[in-house]
């Protein structure tokens, strides 16, 4: 490449609702099969997650740096408006980037990574932030049903020079063939004859691409470190690889999908992300992407990054059942209300900034921090105005109830009145809730839908406990 | 400093529909039942009334009615003078009495209705206030709450900083109840245990189904004339010792920004310093006989406490304990059963606890009747805490 390109930083979502395969097969009456996948809350949609996992990726990159946003997902909230721009919103990314929504296809996060890459590389620009995430939904009680789960993952796309990971080679080979698709009407996605999915369609693009890849970089399997690798099942994967003459046990490790399932255009990236969190320097990762043909990424590790947040994200997770995930998911006859509340895209147009962005006002005469769409201070009324105050996403616990008689799919409903760490108060639904939320808790923010009053998704931030670990009070 | 109230304006006429679901009435049915009792009471005629006001908080929760003062009008064939429409969440029916004394102290009228209403049980609770609360309202600020959440998360502070327990608030419940057997037009008159105040479903935690006040319908409607003028009616007079109302935040504020609490309610304290110092009231405890508290949920009964000084701040359950708010208290709150067992017809109650007020004064309540009341006080909260009247009524004017 003209200008080498690498990954600055990555992220994941990993949603905090598992069903347990066990668990799927026993409301089917079918025998229990090993692993899990992990659920959308209602309030999670792929926008959501992919505001998580951006989240993560951005946490030490200005959003001055970004200029351009690529979303990927098959399951994006809209056939009609940008996501990638309300991302820019959330994270306060400028509108003067370039914006690209992709969709269609399972391969579109990678296909996304190599569009930042051109991007980049051409020069168009500095820094693309690449999110993908699904919530795909398999039709309740489909033979593979249990195979699928929901997620999101995001990278920063950058000058390679200092990035932890080098991006040295891309290659995409292409296919036309009804393995799975959805059409535009259609509720859960559909596959074609399994037999033919997994040799025909997907077994031939694959080794199109790894002999392409290979070729290019001079590599020979002995000197890959970690192998990235789609599966469409539990055993295609492996086998291809096998067959190519990999060392398994050594070379490919897929700890996500057993645990996730495979979550649509957020899999290969996301095992991506965990891959690159265990990589040493120097080690070369050889990512093998599938969805309407086939795709292959080679990178360079320059600098270890040791972290784990996939493995943390995993370790919070809490079982559900299987007709909670039906309520969860809107599956239930009768779901799909929640659109009479009132509603205003003009109200909304005003206050963009304090409701996505979290960017408030501070008074700069009592120092009080307004939350509320107000332009002077309740308490001081200055003529003066107020200035700007991004609020910070992690507060304590000051009063908390929990709503019995409040429909939502999840009851009781949390409600909880949050101080801010560092100034500001915001009176916030419990996500996530799986242990009761008590006064003096710590918590997050997470992005969430509230409702979709004016026929539309109504984003606002949640608040979520924060384990001890994350709040550093140690294990 | 405005004008001091006490001992200008009179009560001469009271009247209230009982509280509860009624299934067979209409909203203009319950404004002419309360309207010709208090008129009747009153001993005037209709056509003397050269002023009304009448409260309903929420239209939109009801029937649409009480959006103007032309529904009070119709019902009652009060026409060819001013009628208006007052509102202020839980404290509007206490506000139609403001404005109906203001109207006799400017001199605008001479005999004024002050009327409040509310018909919600031609809906089930869910479609009404529940409603009201999920589908109104701001599209994200407080999207969750219901009205007890609102109040719940107060109680949650209650808990950490004062030692309150849920044993406190079911308590509350547990006397007003038990004052309510004796009140016949009372929305539930049967007494509750502990036990069962604590068992009963879940609202908003820690408030359960009987810490909670009921949707119901009611009307009541009281008759005011300035005191000089008393003599020329046949209704026994009660007097206006004190009056205040006020308005400590919106809907959002104390839940927006740190610099609240959550551990009083200013509006209520305001309120009363003003309808005391017009009353002449240094040391309420002392010198109120009965009051009629605003306990929609148990636990702002047991705040209200602090902000009216009956106790000191933290001391609530103390007092509550001790047992002198009880009937046969030193200072009984809520002898009527109060809004936990009388029902909340919103617009309606602030009225009906100054009716209340008014029996006892007049020494006509009956078997719940406080013995020798010479005193009373009334007072509303409403609007998460954000709106407050208070009214102190006398026996007897001051000599």
């Amino acid at each position: 490449m003209k200008n080498p390109v690498g990954l600055r930083s990555w992220g994941v979502a990993v949603p905090r609702r598992k069903l347990t395969n066990e668990v799927t097969g026993k409301a089917w009456n079918r025998p229990g099969l090993p692993g899990s996948r992990s659920i959308a809350g209602h309030d999670e949609d792929a926008l959501t997650l992919g505001v998580q996992a951006a989240l993560e990726a951005t946490r030490d990159i200005e959003p001055g740096e970004v200029d351009g946003i690529v979303f990927a997902s098959t399951t994006a909230p809209f056939l009609e408006k940008l996501g990638a721009v309300i991302l820019a919103e959330v994270l306060g990314i400028s509108m003067q980037s370039r914006f690209l929504d992709l969709g269609a296809s399972l391969g579109a996060g990678n296909v996304g990574l190599a569009t930042a890459c051109d991007l980049v590389n051409s020069g168009s620009c500095r820094n693309v932030l690449v999110v993908a995430a699904d919530t795909r939904t398999p039709r309740p009680g489909a033979d593979d049903e249990f195979l699928y789960g929901h997620a999101g993952a995001a990278f920063v796309v950058g000058a390679g020079k200092d990035a932890p990971a080098l991006i040295e080679a891309y290659c995409r080979e292409a296919a036309f063939q009804f393995d799975a698709w959805r059409r535009a009407e259609d509720r859960f996605f559909r596959s074609g004859d399994v037999r033919f999915a997994r040799i025909g369609a997907y077994l031939k693009p694959m080794q199109l691409v790894l002999d392409r890849v290979t070729g290019e970089m001079g590599w020979k399997p002995g000197d890959i470190g970690k192998v990235v690798l789609y599966s469409p099942d539990i055993k295609s994967g492996a086998g291809f690889l096998k067959k190519n003459g990999f060392d398994l046990k050594k070379q490919y490790a897929d700890f996500a999908s057993p645990v996730v399932g495979l979550t649509g255009v957020a899999h290969t990236p996301l095992m991506l992300c965990a891959a690159l969190d265990r990589a040493g320097e120097q080690e070369r990762v050889l990512v093998l992407g599938y969805g309407d043909g086939a795709d292959a990424l080679a990178l360079r590790v320059q600098s270890a990054t040791p972290r784990s947040s996939f493995k943390d994200s995993v370790a919070k997770q809490f079982e559900i059942s299987y007709n909670h995930y039906l309520r969860v998911r809107g599956l239930l006859p009768g779901d799909g209300g929640g659109e009479t509340a009132f509603s205003s895209e003009i109200m909304e147009e005003r206050n963009k900034g304090l409701w996505y962005g979290l960017r408030a006002k501070k008074c700069p005469s009592c120092g009080g921090v307004v939350t509320l769409p107000l332009s002077r201070c309740p308490h001081c009324a200055n003529e003066s105005g107020l200035v700007d105050f991004p609020l910070q996403r992690t507060g304590t616990v000051f009063a908390v109830t929990h709503e019995y008689y409040f429909p939502t799919p999840e009851p009781p409903l949390g409600m909880a009145v949050v101080n801010l760490d560092g100034g500001g108060r915001l009176t916030l639904q419990v996500a996530d809730e799986n242990e009761s939320m008590v006064v003096g808790d710590r918590v997050e923010l997470v992005f969430r839908r509230l409702h979709d009053a004016g026929h539309r998704p109504n984003y606002f931030w949640k608040c979520r406990k924060l384990t001890n670990a994350e709040n550093g009070n140690g294990a | 400093m405005g004008r001091n109230l006490k001992d200008r304006v009179c009560i001469i006429g009271i009247g209230w529909t009982a509280f509860g679901e009624h299934f067979d009435k209409s909203y203009e049915d319950l404004v002419a039942d309360a309207g010709w009792a208090a008129i009747n009471d009153a001993g005037i005629t209709r056509d003397q009334i050269d002023a009304a006001w009448i409260g309903t908080a929420f239209p939109d929760a009801g029937v649409y009615k009480g959006r103007s003062g032309m529904d009070l009008a119709e019902p009652l064939g009060l026409f060819d003078v001013p009628v208006v429409r007052v509102s202020n969440y839980c404290t509007t029916g206490a506000e139609a009495i403001r404005g109906a004394v203001n109207s006799l102290l400017a001199g605008e009228s001479s005999v004024v209705l002050a009327l409040g209403v509310e018909k919600l049980r031609d809906r089930s609770p869910q479609e009404s206030i529940v409603k009201m609360m999920v589908e109104m309202g701001h599209p994200l600020y407080q999207k969750g709450f219901t009205a007890a959440g609102t109040f719940a998360v107060y109680a949650s502070r209650q808990f950490v900083r004062y030692g309150v327990t849920r044993e406190d608030l079911a308590r509350v419940s547990v006397k007003n109840h038990e004052n309510a057997t004796l009140n016949p037009k009372a929305h539930f008159r049967k007494a509750v245990s502990e036990e069962q105040v604590l068992r009963s479903p879940m609202v908003a935690d820690p408030l359960t189904v009987m810490d909670s006040c009921p949707t119901t319908d009611g009307a009541a409607a009281v008759i005011l004339v300035r005191a000089e003028d008393a003599e020329k009616y046949s209704g026994v007079p009660v007097f206006l010792k004190g009056m205040g109302m006020s308005v400590s935040s919106g809907w959002d504020l104390p839940y927006f920004d740190s610099a609240y609490d959550l551990t009083s309610f200013r509006a209520t304290r305001v309120a009363a310093e003003k309808a005391y110092r017009e009353a002449g009231i240094t040391n309420p405890r002392e010198m109120i006989d009965l009051a009629e508290v605003h306990d929609c949920f148990s636990i702002v009964e047991l705040l209200t406490y602090e902000d009216l000084g009956f106790c000191e701040e933290g001391e609530a359950k103390e007092l509550l304990r001790s047992g002198a708010t009880r009937r046969d208290g030193e200072i009984p709150v809520n002898v009527s059963g109060g809004l936990l067992s009388c029902g909340h017809p919103v617009g309606a109650t602030g009225v009906r606890m100054v009716c209340e007020v008014v029996e006892h004064l007049r020494g006509t309540a009956g078997e719940r009747q406080v013995p020798g009341a010479r005193t009373g006080l009334t007072h509303n909260i409403g609007g998460p805490g954000a709106v407050a009247s208070v009214i102190i009524l006398g026996k007897e004017k001051d000599t």
